[in-house]
């Protein structure tokens, strides 16, 4: 009799608390889309055991995981590769198999065959380590649209240091392209509701779910429904969208204050008047200056970010209506640790740009 | 420095911390409970008497569970020693300060007036049992603990409310003010079962800590992991500490009222 209470009781506890845990929907993909799908890069690189690993090859027709990191990391590479593990672990045999996780090393100094299969084997022992020439590794990361890893040394001790490096491990569908991210703060029920779906769907079939998703999020964001402004110390300011020449795109500016002990990274950006948005990175100088799009851009701890002419930027693409000096566009910014923040930009015309950035001189073009 | 232990997402070590908003909040603690006995003492005409040895353990038993490294370890970084934090604020150190007022302090409780009236109505059974459910509900709802730990003001009021829960719940078990005709000993040991032993809250929490297929809580999900100890297996332990905690405090309660009850009446 007190058993059954004792269940009858739990339940409604159990209710109450999963009513209030249901975030999201299951029906949509938890990690990141990317604005265009990432093909998955060719590259050889020397495993655990020390023998060759061709990662296209290697990883054919599976779900291939990657993540850049170093095992002496303390915080963000463990959670990962221990959320992962986790869900790996509750996935059908068959499915699991399907799923290739590969720990590309940043720290080739310290992180020797030897130790990446013991601390990958600590998670799962099924994960591949792999390891280069820290040239071969920054082609890699660059090959990803990764900033290249770099060390922070934490006294004099040259033995003792942390590496910056991206926070997000890359999804490679079946069909080798990789259309979500999953940066730090995805948690192992997103990984649940992913990864199965990520295994048994087609590049297709993917494409349609997230775009059906994209489209349901706009509509939300443009209904005011979307997520409120999250600004656990971190800040936006300063934001503004040139008025642009063309009809079809423009560039928006921001300045982004991390005031966080820890890095966070904008994962993804989008615009009420736009069909799409994109964080892009100038490159080269002179002549040869270009721009690239970056899935990602990691904003440093304690530090001011700023989306600047000439810089990084905001591309605002396939204009949903004209916009001229005087209207507001509003941005959404999806940053890894601190969530959606939502900013209204005004329109100013290019002129003025350095009125509105506070920036030295006149932007150049 | 931090005022108080709030989940900062930094890897842990050992190197001690100072938290010196947990210090001066035990200072006011001992602080209040001595003039609240001096009112006591002034109002009765009465000289004052020191603190009662148990309200000095339970202070202790707070500043040992807010400080660090349980504070900082519950904080932040895992379920089990938030939940081992939860047992000692809410269920083991209120009974112990809950015998801090001396007779003259509580007997302040019934004047007249309309702040001494609300506090008798809270600190009836009935009321002191919803407040006390409520509050360990609310408080351990993934999106509220989510979201309040990584503050120190949210963290701080997460700890206060279990303090005052506690308190409140205990209350009428230990304390005869307000008096309470009907709440005798048969009603007292059936408060203390639906508060701890059969409540649907602690239920409800324990199941979910301990047969959810994912971690319950992202805040100590995310943190970074101390060695050996997996988020899952982490949150199982919280379950089962909550589980076995409260039973083992609701049958010492327990044992005690039926031993009185068994002296009064024979």
């Amino acid at each position: 009799m007190l058993s059954m209470i004792a269940k009858r009781w739990s339940l409604v506890a159990a209710l109450l608390l999963a009513a209030c845990a249901a975030e999201r929907s299951a029906g949509t993909y938890r990690g990141v889309a990317l604005p265009t799908p990432l093909a998955k890069p060719a590259f050889t690189l020397t495993d655990f055991t020390g023998q060759p690993y061709d990662f296209a090859a290697q990883t054919r027709d599976k779900v291939a995981l990657v993540f850049f990191g170093y095992t002496h990391c303390p915080d963000i590479c463990p959670l990962h590769m221990a959320n992962i593990a986790a869900v790996l672990k509750r996935m059908p045999a068959g499915d699991k198999a399907r799923v290739a996780t590969v720990f590309v090393t940043t720290d080739p100094e310290r992180d020797t065959p030897q130790r990446l299969r013991e601390w990958l084997g600590n998670f799962d022992p099924s994960f591949v380590g792999l390891t280069g020439s820290l040239e071969q590794l920054a082609q890699i990361q660059q090959m990803f649209g990764l900033p290249n890893a770099t060390r922070e040394y934490l006294n004099a001790d040259s033995a003792n240091y942390f590496v910056g490096h991206g926070a997000q491990v890359f999804a490679f569908a079946r069909d080798g392209n990789a259309y979500t991210i999953y940066p730090f703060g995805i948690r192992q029920e997103d990984w649940a509701n992913d990864l199965p779906r990520l295994v048994n769907a087609s590049g297709e079939e993917i494409r349609r779910d997230l775009a059906a998703q994209a489209k349901a999020e706009a509509l939300a964001a443009t209904e005011g429904k979307a997520s409120s402004i999250n600004m656990d110390g971190l800040v936006v300011t300063q934001a503004v969208v040139a008025e642009p020449a063309s009809l079809d795109e423009a560039a928006a500016y921001i300045t982004i204050r991390n005031g966080l002990a820890q890095e966070d990274t904008l994962v993804a950006v989008a615009a009420d008047i736009a069909v799409r948005g994109e964080v892009h990175e100038t490159m080269g100088e002179g002549e040869l200056r270009h721009m690239m799009a970056t899935p990602t851009l990691v904003i440093p701890a304690r530090a001011e970010t700023k989306l600047a002419p000439n810089g990084n930027h905001i591309m605002l693409l396939q204009l949903k209506k004209k916009i001229t000096a005087g209207d507001s566009v509003t941005l959404y910014l999806s940053f890894a640790r601190v969530g959606a923040v939502e900013v209204r930009a005004p329109v100013v015309p290019y002129a003025e740009l350095e009125k509105f950035l506070g920036l030295p001189g006149k932007p150049g073009k | 420095m931090s005022f108080w232990c709030s989940a900062t997402g930094a890897a842990w070590t050992w190197q001690w911390r100072a938290y010196p908003g947990v210090w001066l909040f035990i200072i006011l603690l001992a602080v209040g409970m001595w003039a609240w006995n001096r009112a006591g003492a002034r109002a009765a005409l009465k000289p004052q008497r020191p603190a009662h040895p148990a309200f000095v353990g339970g202070l202790v038993i707070l500043w040992l569970s807010l400080d660090w490294p349980i504070g900082a370890l519950g904080a932040g970084y895992l379920a089990s020693v938030h939940m081992l934090q939860f047992l000692l604020m809410a269920l083991v150190a209120p009974p112990l300060l809950v015998l801090g007022p001396s007779p003259e302090a509580a007997a302040l409780l019934e004047r007249p007036g309309r702040g001494y009236a609300l506090v008798r109505r809270i600190l009836s059974p009935l009321p002191a049992l919803v407040i006390f459910s409520a509050i360990v509900l609310l408080t351990h709802l993934p999106p509220i603990v989510d979201a309040l730990m990584a503050s120190q003001l949210g963290s701080m009021l997460i700890d206060l409310l279990w303090i005052f829960a506690g308190f409140v719940f205990w209350w009428p078990l230990i304390r005869p003010v307000p008096v309470q005709p009907r709440f005798n000993y048969p009603m007292k040991m059936g408060y203390l079962m639906l508060g701890l032993m059969f409540s649907p809250i602690m239920f409800g929490l324990v199941a979910f800590l301990v047969y959810s297929t994912t971690p319950l809580y992202g805040v100590f999900e995310l943190a970074p992991p101390l060695p050996g100890i997996t988020a899952h297996a982490d949150h199982q332990v919280a379950g089962v500490l909550m589980s076995i905690g409260a039973a083992v405090i609701a049958f010492t309660g327990l044992s005690v009222l039926f031993f009185r009850w068994n002296k009064v009446s024979g």
